[in-house]
């Protein structure tokens, strides 16, 4: 077994641009759930909407690329609201059954026939983010990087970008939830009636939360798009909420860096997962058959859900989180 | 603590001791508030005035309609008629909870609310009104309002001191007693100023010493000033330290008047709090309590049956509303579940 291309690979999955897609989106998840108790299950509606507002705005209306990133934010300020107003003054539960239809709605929506000509149906939109890399200070026939983990330019330049992304945004959601603002978000998660008898309006506090967690998932929607170059709808579909969830629990729900810890942590094992067994077959050790064709992509999956019930069963509060305080939560 | 009396606070003499009588400097006034479900009127006053610097309890067997009028009183339900009038101010019949918390009325809840995750201090620091650090974009800048948080910092200690809870300071709330809640609450409820306090069964489920202090907390309450009303069951509670008296019975008020007035109203007590309330327990030839004066046999288990007990047995349909009513509240808008 070739130990170096396992750990190359993990590692260039761990500062991947996925990862801190991930990231960037985990953290608005963590404002959502983690210190709102927001039940956000689409978050993926949010990068959707902002990757096809960058997109729409830039082939169709030929936006600049600075107006067309406030134009893909602005949308998903819109979708919060959208969602916001009509749930936020129920029960928690309203909010996830109408993010994860939402999610879905808003994907089909933009791969539909009827609207081609407009968000390019299911191949989506291509070729918008030129005048993105025209910032790039490095050359993209190069490849940068350190022993053998090297990433080409333009990757590089997206994988520094995100990821600075991903730390300034941890930044601001920490300076926010030191404050006596963060304060109201909490009680509001630990019980929403008492911020109300002291005097919070917690609808309000609940909108502002939503609408900052989701342009956060818009951001994170953004680098995703700007990173492949293209914006297709079924690249946001919900399994991506799901791992965007499980990359915060593996992390620790409600912790600062647990999001970003998270993110690195969940493609470092699914890239881990998948070159050991690639690896293993390729020594004998599994046969060959075991892994063969779709397989072992499902295989992967099926270690990496393992290693996570193993986490829940063990460490159910994550990495970084506080088991008694957890616990506190259920009494 | 201060034990002086608040020169604001009149004597009950000559208040009329009548359902919805008039008193001479009410806080809270309300005027024919009905509150519906379906064919159930669960609460149904006409009139009602709450004395300014007293202390008023609110009685009746449960089912009364005490919680669902605390509930009306403080926006957490909306009326389907009627509304308050608050310092002399009438305030919309739709109005939410945390509008009437910034005016100065503030109350605590049967089921105690205490923030869990969050630090005893960080509770008591969340009632303060208006705080700089609680907008948006001042929230990102802590020069802006670290000053004003170490000044309620300083408040919440001396409260806590006060409330003899400062060694619970920094631990999580989620890990106090349920006697220690009930006074955090309370202290909590108190860093938002009040005029108007209303207490919801503050002694519910807290051990006899701690009651006690928990009402010498209430008295010292009044003497600073405030107003309370609070809804209780035991007698001897509501003897001890309320100035007046308000029964609530089917969601109507059916008297009014100081303590002992309404202890010798014999209406009130044996249609209310049994009239055995004060004797002991009677039994009939098959070993059955004789309760009231209905001479119904109970089928509680004869040796556990207390006052409040025995109220129970009124109607069961009226908790259940009171559940759906818990719902509503979180779905101001009337959104069925």
């Amino acid at each position: 077994m070739d130990w170096e291309v396992i750990f190359r690979n993990a590692i260039l999955a761990g500062i991947s641009r996925e990862a801190a897609v991930y990231a960037i989106a985990a953290v608005g998840l963590n404002v959502h759930f983690g210190y709102t108790g927001l039940l956000n299950f689409g978050q993926v509606g949010f990068m959707s909407i902002s990757a096809y507002g960058v997109g729409i705005s830039i082939t169709q209306y030929g936006a600049p690329v600075w107006l067309a990133f406030i134009i893909g934010l602005l949308a998903a300020v819109f979708l919060a609201l959208l969602l916001g107003v009509p749930t936020l003054r129920l029960r928690a539960d309203y909010l996830a059954i109408v993010t994860i239809a939402a999610s879905e709605i808003i994907r089909l929506t933009f791969r539909s026939v009827a609207l081609t000509d407009w968000s390019g149906g299911s191949n989506g939109i291509n070729g918008f983010a030129d005048g993105f890399y025209v910032w790039n200070p490095f050359d993209p026939s190069v490849a940068y990087g350190f022993g053998s983990v090297k990433v080409f330019g333009n990757q590089a330049y997206i994988i520094i970008v995100g990821w600075t992304l991903a730390v300034l945004v941890t930044l601001l959601v920490w300076l926010l939830m030191r404050s006596p603002w963060g304060r109201v978000l909490k009680s509001i998660r630990e019980d929403e009636d008492a911020a109300r008898a002291l005097g919070k309006n917690a609808y309000w506090y609940k909108m502002q939360s939503l609408i900052l967690g989701g342009v956060l998932g818009g951001l994170a929607g953004i680098v995703l798009s700007v990173g492949q170059s293209t914006v297709q709808p079924d690249v946001y579909s919900p399994p991506v909420t799901f791992f965007i969830w499980t990359a915060l629990i593996l992390g620790g729900v409600g912790r600062i860096w647990s999001p970003i810890f998270g993110a690195v942590a969940f493609w470092m094992i699914l890239s881990l997962a998948n070159n050991v067994l690639d690896q293993a077959t390729q020594a004998g050790i599994v046969p060959a058959a075991v892994t063969a064709g779709v397989r072992g992509g499902s295989i992967r999956f099926m270690i990496v859900g393992l290693g996570l019930m193993l986490l829940m069963a063990f460490r159910p509060q994550g990495v970084f989180g506080d088991r008694n305080e957890m616990m506190l939560a259920d009494r | 603590m201060t034990t002086t009396d608040h020169p604001g606070r009149i004597p009950t003499d000559g208040i009329e001791a009548v359902p919805g009588s008039s008193k001479p400097d009410p806080i809270l006034e309300v005027d024919t508030m009905v509150r519906q479900f379906g064919g159930l009127r669960a609460v149904d006053v006409e009139h009602l005035e709450i004395q300014r610097h007293w202390i008023t309890a609110l009685i009746g067997p449960n089912g009364a309609g005490k919680t669902t009028f605390f509930n009306l009183l403080t926006g957490f339900d909306t009326p389907n008629e009627g509304a308050v009038e608050f310092n002399g101010e009438a305030m919309p019949r739709r109005i939410s909870p945390n509008k009437l918390a910034r005016q100065g009325m503030v109350r605590t809840f049967q089921l105690t609310k205490s923030l869990t995750r969050l630090p005893v201090i960080e509770n008591m620091k969340l009632g303060v009104k208006e705080q700089r650090g609680e907008r948006f974009l001042p929230a990102l800048i802590k020069p802006l309002w670290n000053e004003q948080e170490e000044s309620i910092e300083e408040r919440a200690d001396k409260l806590l001191v006060r409330f003899k809870m400062d060694h619970m300071r920094d631990e999580f709330a989620g890990t106090l007693s349920g006697g220690q809640r009930k006074l955090l609450e309370m202290a909590r409820s108190l860093m938002t100023d009040p005029e108007l306090v209303m207490l919801d069964e503050p002694t519910a489920g807290v051990n006899p010493a701690l009651t006690q202090s928990l009402l010498q907390h209430v008295t010292g309450l009044r003497d600073e000033g405030m107003t309370i009303i609070f809804v209780e069951h035991d007698m001897d509670v509501v003897h001890e330290i309320a100035d007046w008296v308000v029964v609530m019975a089917e969601g109507k008020i059916i008297a009014e008047g100081t303590p002992d007035a309404i202890s010798k109203n014999e209406a009130v007590v044996d249609a209310y709090l049994g009239s055995h309330h004060d004797s002991d327990l009677t039994f009939d030839d098959e070993g059955d309590v004789i309760r009231g004066d209905e001479g119904q046999p109970v089928h509680d288990e004869p040796d556990v049956v207390h006052d409040d007990e025995r109220e129970v047995a009124h109607d069961d349909e009226r908790d259940v509303a009171h559940d759906h009513r818990a719902d509503d509240a979180h779905n101001e808008d009337g959104a069925t579940t």
